[in-house]
């Protein structure tokens, strides 16, 4: 038989808090910190097209985000966060950096799935970057090959704590509303 | 419409004036010709027989015979396959184009000429298809001797150039790579002169993942693993077709109730997808209520899928020899039921699309792609289906449990519901898209429009003729009736008896390929492996391959508006074509 | 109206998460769990991991076994590959995280030299 090593934390649930409890609290919070909705760019860069339908998903009826004031929009400028998927092909490397940049602050980079968080099976490939972290920095990340709707609503709120985060920690200039007008 | 002859006729070997070499696939006859006659061999398998280019595979055999491998591999309507081979010195890397000969190779060559270095004489398109422009001359990433591991700088070159028109009041519109909507990336450039579209060049292979290469060298298992993530929502039409090459050059087959399985998979897999996409097809033309209501369909199925398989996308369902999960009696009852509740939802949906005229007429005659045209192409799926070419793998190349001509006509007595009783012919079509209300798909699925060719035991495949988007939305919401039936028959008969049948790995030099009809069409995965039992080449040539074009060649006369909508319609996938 | 009827049947409403909390399906592959118990070390879950998620690795005293969420695909091979089943897929899915490393499990085993 084996054993632990006494020192060594124990295996334990990583997760910071479960949904029910972000949730509860959580359509108040987008008041609070942006007031108005939490506004999302999708990016593919490289995916298999398996996270991109769960991102699509989460707009149906059964999940329904705009019900908690989240909204994908059309324009990285007018984006709160940033979705991407996919391990950033070499092709699209450019074009992922240049829509990071287009962001206005402060920029929330989400890397959803296994491709997005660290390259999934493409590990070794001649044409991916091996995940979005060595592209972007990366704020929050979905694990999941794909990630469940749920999931991804469950990420979703954990970012809107990294922007509340980094608003109260930068000096930036944060044009609250700004898409609105 | 081609009629299918099921007896075959013609001596391929003999038209082909090549020389026989083996085969492990059934039905394919392979050749080997002289390098100089290769175009005029393709010719006259397309002319004479009317086949249909399905892939074209290039291999590295410097180590080996001193020589690239290049393997024509045609769709003969009588059901066979039929590749013709030569050799390509390694010394003078090139070959006589069979594009101007058979337009369908067109992107294969180019492709060829990317990965491999090997130069298509008298091709009339020489640009970069695969590999953008900072990727170096002379660097070609499915030599043998490239090696993926030391990272490749980009360079500067020249902007690819578009095909451009050039006169009085004609724009050009450039579209992406990155979308509005939450789709994949891809550029396109129109040439529009006011509204109307004039030319369109997709510009693709954005998300190059360099799939063929990565798994080369790796086990039979983990090859599984990274083929079905070759696309998200064509998984399991991808790691079963892998399967079945695979299994092929083990030279196992999967049991029958794992087989059955594969085919609910298979089909539970059509429906999400095809559900969900007569809704997305209503999104190209405002129509929200649609969308919302296909979406939430859609995602009744996803659930569905799983609670079956541990994964949305049906991941992990199929294993090399079989399956890795059963479908537990219980289950598939439950499985059933809510499959008959959404059929019947669904009925209501398209009810609702065709009950739509506005929908309807935003539809027809919008996007129509020629039966000539598409035959030209070797378009596969529905977007051949809606042009009026009667192909379907699963009837033309059965596999799993479709090839069970039992279960078909079982099928057809119990749930079919014939208005007449009879094999209708396909019936004019813009008349009938028209009479929108009281017209259920459910009522008039498997049998009404399907005219089964193989002499009415074979498989029901729903053909149009228009080749327009309402075509295509027409040949899908059959397709769902199909479907929903044909996977009730299945739980209805489930074989007993073994999940997965044993295997070693091989230890001799091997290749084969495979195909299934996955939502978008025919995928055809052609696998070799060698004699340490790991990859050596791995092709795939997705749905969505031989579709593109199409695309392209669908959108000229139409309003650059109603493009999203022909894209819709031809629903195609950006990651299985770029891989 | 007839649209407004159907979207009244029920059925059409979001579900309630993640105001309710809502479990994965029982067949749902989540995140892999390992029993510290029945763990041997004997690497075969890392053999075969298509995107080399876990790592095993032999010290002095005993191994190292590691698990990276942020590459794990969830594709069950290891828990079939595990003679000892030590591995399973759970049916965790709430798996984001603010810091990458907050994705890697590590467990070092101190090899117990009577038993073994
Ligand atoms: S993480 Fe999985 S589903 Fe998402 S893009 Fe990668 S392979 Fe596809
Ligand atoms: S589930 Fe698959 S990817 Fe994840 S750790 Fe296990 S073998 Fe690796």
């Amino acid at each position: 038989m084996s054993t632990l090593h006494p020192l060594i934390p124990m295996l334990q649930s990583r997760q910071d808090e479960d949904a029910s409890t972000l949730g509860q609290k959580f359509s108040d919070q987008v008041q609070r910190v942006l007031q108005r909705s939490m506004q999302i760019r999708h990016l593919d860069a490289g995916s298999c097209n398996g996270c991109d339908w769960e991102i699509q998903s989460l707009l149906c009826p059964a999940y329904d985000m705009q019900r908690l004031g989240l909204d994908i929009v059309a324009s990285p400028r007018h984006a709160d966060c940033l979705l991407v998927t996919g391990s950033v092909t070499r092709h699209l490397e450019i074009a992922a950096i240049r829509t990071w940049e287009a962001m206005p602050a402060p920029g929330i980079v989400i890397a959803v799935g296994a491709c997005a968080c660290g390259g999934g099976v493409l590990q070794g490939s001649y044409c991916t970057a091996g995940g979005v972290k060595n592209v972007l920095p990366v704020d929050i990340s979905i694990p999941g090959c794909p990630p469940r709707p749920q999931a991804l609503l469950h990420g979703l709120m954990l970012a809107l704590d990294r922007i509340e985060q980094k608003l109260h920690h930068s000096n930036h200039e944060f044009r609250i509303g700004r898409s609105e007008a | 419409m081609t009629d299918v002859v099921t007896s075959p006729a013609v001596d391929l070997q003999q038209l082909s004036g090549g020389e026989l070499l083996p085969s492990r696939v059934p039905g394919e006859t392979r050749v080997v010709v002289p390098l100089v006659t290769l175009p005029r061999a393709c010719q006259v398998i397309v002319d004479g027989v009317g086949a249909r280019l399905a892939t074209m595979v290039a291999q590295d055999e410097r180590a080996e015979t001193g020589s690239f491998t290049l393997a024509y591999t045609f769709a003969i309507p009588d059901r066979r396959w039929m590749t013709i081979e030569c050799q390509v010195p390694a010394d003078s890397p090139a070959f006589p184009s069979v594009t101007p000969l058979v337009p369908a190779a067109h992107w294969y060559e180019r492709e060829a000429r990317d990965m491999f270095g090997l130069e298509p004489e008298g091709h009339p398109d020489l640009r970069r298809l695969v590999m953008h422009d900072d990727w170096p001359a002379g660097v070609f990433p499915l030599r043998k001797d490239f090696d993926p591991s030391i990272p490749v700088p980009r360079v500067e070159a020249d902007p690819y150039r578009f095909h451009t028109l050039h006169g009085d009041g004609i724009v050009e519109i450039p579209v992406g790579p990155f979308h509005a909507g939450v789709i994949e990336p891809g550029h396109f450039r129109f040439a529009a002169v006011g509204e109307v579209v004039l030319a369109l060049e997709p510009r693709l292979f954005y998300t190059h993942r360099g799939i063929e290469k990565l798994i080369e060298g790796k086990s039979l298992d983990h090859g599984l693993q990274i083929a079905e993530r070759i696309c998200g929502v064509c998984s399991l039409s991808h790691a079963v077709t892998y399967c079945q090459a695979a299994e092929q050059i083990l030279g196992i087959e999967a049991p029958p109730r794992a087989a059955v399985i594969r085919s609910i998979g298979l089909e539970l897999e059509r429906l999400y997808n095809h559900v969900g996409d007569a809704g997305n097809m209503c999104a190209g033309v405002g129509f929200m209520v649609g969308v919302a209501h296909g979406a939430r369909l859609k995602d009744e199925l996803q659930r569905l899928n799983e609670q079956f398989t541990g994964n949305r996308f049906l991941r992990g369902l199929s294993a090399i020899g079989g399956v890795r999960r059963d479908l537990d009696v219980e289950f598939a009852a439950q499985m059933s039921l809510e499959l008959a509740r959404i059929a019947r939802e669904f009925g209501e949906l398209t009810a609702m699309i065709l009950g739509s005229e506005t929908t309807m007429e935003r539809m027809r005659r919008t996007g129509i792609l020629p039966g000539d045209l598409a035959r030209a192409l070797g378009v596969v799926g529905v977007g051949a289906r809606a042009s009026g070419i009667d192909l379907d793998t699963r009837r033309d190349h059965p596999y799993a449990a479709y090839r069970d001509g039992e279960t078909a006509r079982r099928r057809d007595g119990k749930t079919a519901r014939r208005p007449d009783g009879q094999n209708l012919p396909p019936s004019p079509a813009v008349g009938r898209g028209a009479g929108g209300e009281g017209y259920s798909a459910v009522g008039r699925g498997a049998g009404g429009e399907g005219h089964s060719a193989g002499g009415g035991e074979g498989f029901p495949v729903p053909t149009r003729e228009e080749g327009d988007v309402a075509a295509r939305l027409l040949v899908r919401i059959d397709e769902v009736a199909v479907s929903f039936a044909l996977i009730q028959a299945l739980i209805a008969e489930m074989p007993a008896g073994p999940l997965i049948a044993g295997w070693t790995p091989p230890t001799t030099d091997a290749a084969a390929f495979s195909a299934t009809e996955s939502p978008r069409g025919e995928n055809l995965h052609w696998l070799r492996v060698n004699a340490q039992g790991t990859i050596e080449r791995y092709r795939v040539r997705s749905a969505s391959f031989p579709n593109w074009p199409a695309v392209a060649a669908a959108a000229p006369g139409n309003m650059v508006p109603d493009f999203p909508l022909i894209n819709k319609s031809f629903e195609l996938c950006y990651a299985c074509l770029d891989r | 109206m007839r649209v407004l009827r159907q979207s009244m049947r029920g059925r059409v409403g979001a579900h309630d998460y993640p105001l309710e909390p809502e479990a994965a399906p029982a067949a749902f592959r989540g995140q892999v769990q390992l029993d510290p118990n029945r763990c041997r070390g004997d690497a075969a879950c890392a053999r075969v991991c298509p995107s080399g998620a876990i790592t095993v690795e032999e010290t002095s005293t005993g191994w190292i076994w590691q698990l990276d969420d942020s590459r794990c695909v969830f594709c069950g091979l290891c828990a079939d590959a595990c003679a000892n089943r030590a591995v399973s897929l759970s049916n965790a899915f709430e798996l984001a995280v603010r810091q990458p490393d907050d994705m890697v499990t590590r467990a070092e085993f101190i090899r117990n030299e009577e038993t073994d």
